[in-house]
């Protein structure tokens, strides 16, 4: 019997020897071809595969192939698995996914429809295009006009609403969901750039955009390394029915842990803007130092006071007695090719002390009441 | 002949089982922490088969993924041990089948070989549809329109979606969300039709595929323009119909075995006139 132990001892260490050599493997490979390897990002993959040619797979699972416009399609994938790269005419349904459009150079000249209407754009490129009259309100993304989309002759619609798949693939364009069932990591969040790249031949750009975030994080990881306190933060909100929060597997719950914070909603998994009762939401009320909310000051976060008269239920959250509370401005969910500002945004909030003099670019700190008219 | 008599001896010993087992324990050991923190490197299994995976995601992210391909490598040898020390006792029970009072015993004492085999019979089942299952994703169906498949062809048409929402009171955040869903699909190739309801752990199976429901909208009544429809996951998996049998069977051998432990107990007499054994 004392050979099986100790043969079952070698072959542990086998194991674990093997998964170090596999580390330094994955390094080596990773600066050596970054471009042409395969990558997973989140629920999404980008998979080069022969003569240029990119096999990507969706939010949703589904695979397509991307090949360089005038060459012959491979075989063995339907005609709606084909995209013929760069795509030249875009519909984007998020403001993340226009902001990704912005970060690689492209949105000015690919983008022709967006779901919000020209008011609610903060991307100069946008309400530029919506004026001019090149990029077309397609209608709330509920209700949208299908007629009008069709117009617009997409090559490629961008979009989290599934429903819309057999219509999109009908016009002949290809339906991308951009969107997956469970929160997008930090990692995956940084490197959405290199899954939108490949439709617009932008593989260069987008490692540009990743670098950019990258640093931005190990400026944070090293401003905050020091820090004494671990501020406990939520993030979320109580709705008419409904309490919403961002998951821990999120990205934003894995960078208030990066910055050395306390993330109150750790436990929660699943979706971004996670539905959670209302007594697990009140119970880390308690403790939080810091709560960021969802609703802008368009929506009634103009102060701790507003917030507190629109639901009384939060009211006796610790932020809203004596922590801060920060509403995201405007501009900040469609900043996403500022993804290394905003992150350094958040870090300075929660770690006021190692960002002295920092002035946030992306959120406002409520104050206790509504100055008097 | 000798060589081959010492492997075959060594293939089906118990101590290359615990050996095994025990190098099993410590893979998946191992193996907890990336499955638990990279769930989506193992999530795509499922559908673009174990040879795709392997070849992309397994071997990209190898320093994860690595104690899955052990851990393969180490049911494998199991399945052989298995397979060599049941085929060994089962050799010899035939051998001594006379030895038995009565046929039923005989029959009895091979449950747990028959369990043994089933096993590894779904072990095949699994290593099928790991290999050769064609899945296809993504696939969303509106009230009244259809998709077509082009292998194996057929179209598919949803007919009817009912959606039972939650009426009562007792349970505050459960109110006017979605509790079921019947969606009555339509399935037609050149050769057969079938109707049939699609719900949830109620897949559709209109041979060779089968249609799974992997979501449906809306989830919660009320609201206007909301769009309803289904997304469906349409399978093709030759190896489900392997480990059906091999778990029919297991359940035939477990039964065997219990009635086997009965008759041993002198609960049961096996024939008329003769001894429990």
């Amino acid at each position: 019997m004392k050979k099986e132990v100790l043969a079952i001892l070698i072959c542990s260490l086998l194991i674990l020897i093997g998964c170090r050599s596999d580390d330094k493997q994955q390094e080596g490979s990773d600066t050596k071809s970054e471009k042409t390897s395969f990558m997973s990002i989140g629920g999404f993959s980008v998979n080069p595969i022969e003569k240029g040619w990119v096999e990507v797979r969706d939010g949703a699972g589904r695979d397509f192939v991307l090949i360089p416009r005038g060459e012959t399609p491979p075989a063995g994938y339907e005609p709606r698995q084909i995209i013929y790269t760069p795509v030249q005419r875009a519909v984007a349904y998020g403001s993340f996914d226009v902001a990704i459009l912005k970060a690689l150079g492209v949105l000015e000249d690919v983008l022709v429809g967006v779901t919000s209407k020209k008011e609610e754009w903060t991307i100069p490129e946008v309400v530029n295009g919506m004026e001019k009259g090149k990029i077309a309100f397609l209608g709330n993304y509920n209700a949208i006009d299908f007629e009008r989309l069709k117009q617009c002759e997409p090559e490629l619609v961008m979009t989290w609403d599934m429903s819309i798949i057999p219509m999109v693939e009908e016009m002949g364009a290809a339906c991308v969901i951009t969107t997956t069932p469970v929160a997008m990591c930090l990692n995956a969040r940084m490197h959405f750039v290199n899954f939108i790249a490949p439709f617009f031949n932008k593989e260069k750009k987008a490692q540009e955009y990743f670098h950019r975030v990258e640093a931005s994080l190990e400026r944070i990881r090293e401003n905050t390394r020091n820090a004494t306190d671990q501020p406990k933060v939520m993030w979320g909100d109580i709705y008419e029915k409904r309490v919403l929060v961002e998951p821990g597997n999120a990205w934003v719950g894995e960078l208030v842990g990066l910055a050395q914070s306390d993330y109150l909603f750790d436990d929660v998994f699943g979706k971004s803007c996670i539905e959670i009762s209302l007594e697990r939401f009140l119970f880390s009320g308690q403790d939080a130092e810091i709560f960021f909310t969802y609703r802008t000051p368009k929506n009634g976060a103009t102060s701790k006071a507003a917030l507190a008269r629109a639901n009384p239920m939060i009211a006796g959250l610790k932020p809203l007695k004596d922590g801060k509370v920060y509403s995201p401005l405007p501009h900040y969910t469609q900043s996403g090719d500022r993804l290394d500002e905003i992150l350094t945004d958040i870090a300075a909030i929660i770690h006021p002390s190692c960002y002295p003099g920092y002035k946030s670019k992306f959120f406002r700190e409520l104050p206790d009441n509504d100055p008097e008219l | 002949m000798k060589i081959v008599h010492a492997v075959w001896s060594f293939c089906g010993h118990i101590h290359l089982t615990l050996v095994i087992m025990g190098l099993m324990m410590v893979d998946l050991f191992v193996g907890y922490h990336p499955l638990k923190h990279h769930p989506e490197l193992f999530a795509p299994i499922n559908d673009m088969g174990f040879y795709k995976w392997s070849m992309t995601y397994g071997f990209h992210y190898l320093k994860h993924t690595a104690w899955l391909f052990i851990l393969v490598g180490l049911l494998a040898s199991l399945s052989i041990n298995t397979f060599v020390c049941t085929t060994h006792r089962m050799t010899k029970l035939i051998k001594h089948r006379r030895s038995f009072s009565t046929p039923i015993q005989f029959l009895l004492r091979l449950s747990p070989h028959i369990m043994h085999y089933s096993m590894l019979l779904m072990f095949l089942g699994y290593l099928i549809s790991y290999l050769g299952a064609g899945t296809h994703m993504g696939k969303v169906l509106l009230p009244g329109k259809s998709i077509s498949l082009s292998s194996p062809a057929c179209t598919i048409t949803l007919k009817k979606l009912d959606i039972d929402y939650y009426r009562g009171d007792r349970i505050a955040h459960m109110a006017k969300r979605a509790i079921n869903v019947k969606a009555v699909i339509e399935i037609e190739n050149d050769h057969r039709q079938k109707r049939a309801t699609l719900g949830f752990n109620h897949p559709v199976y209109f041979s060779p595929i089968s249609i799974h429901l992997k979501d449906f909208r809306p989830k919660t009544s009320g609201g206007v323009g909301r769009r309803r429809f289904i997304h469906v996951i349409i399978k093709n998996d030759p190896g489900k119909y392997y480990y059906f049998v091999g778990m029919l069977c297991f359940t035939l051998g477990l039964f065997m075995y219990l009635w086997e432990k009965r008759v041993k107990k002198g609960e049961f007499k096996v024939s008329h006139g003769q001894k429990n054994k």
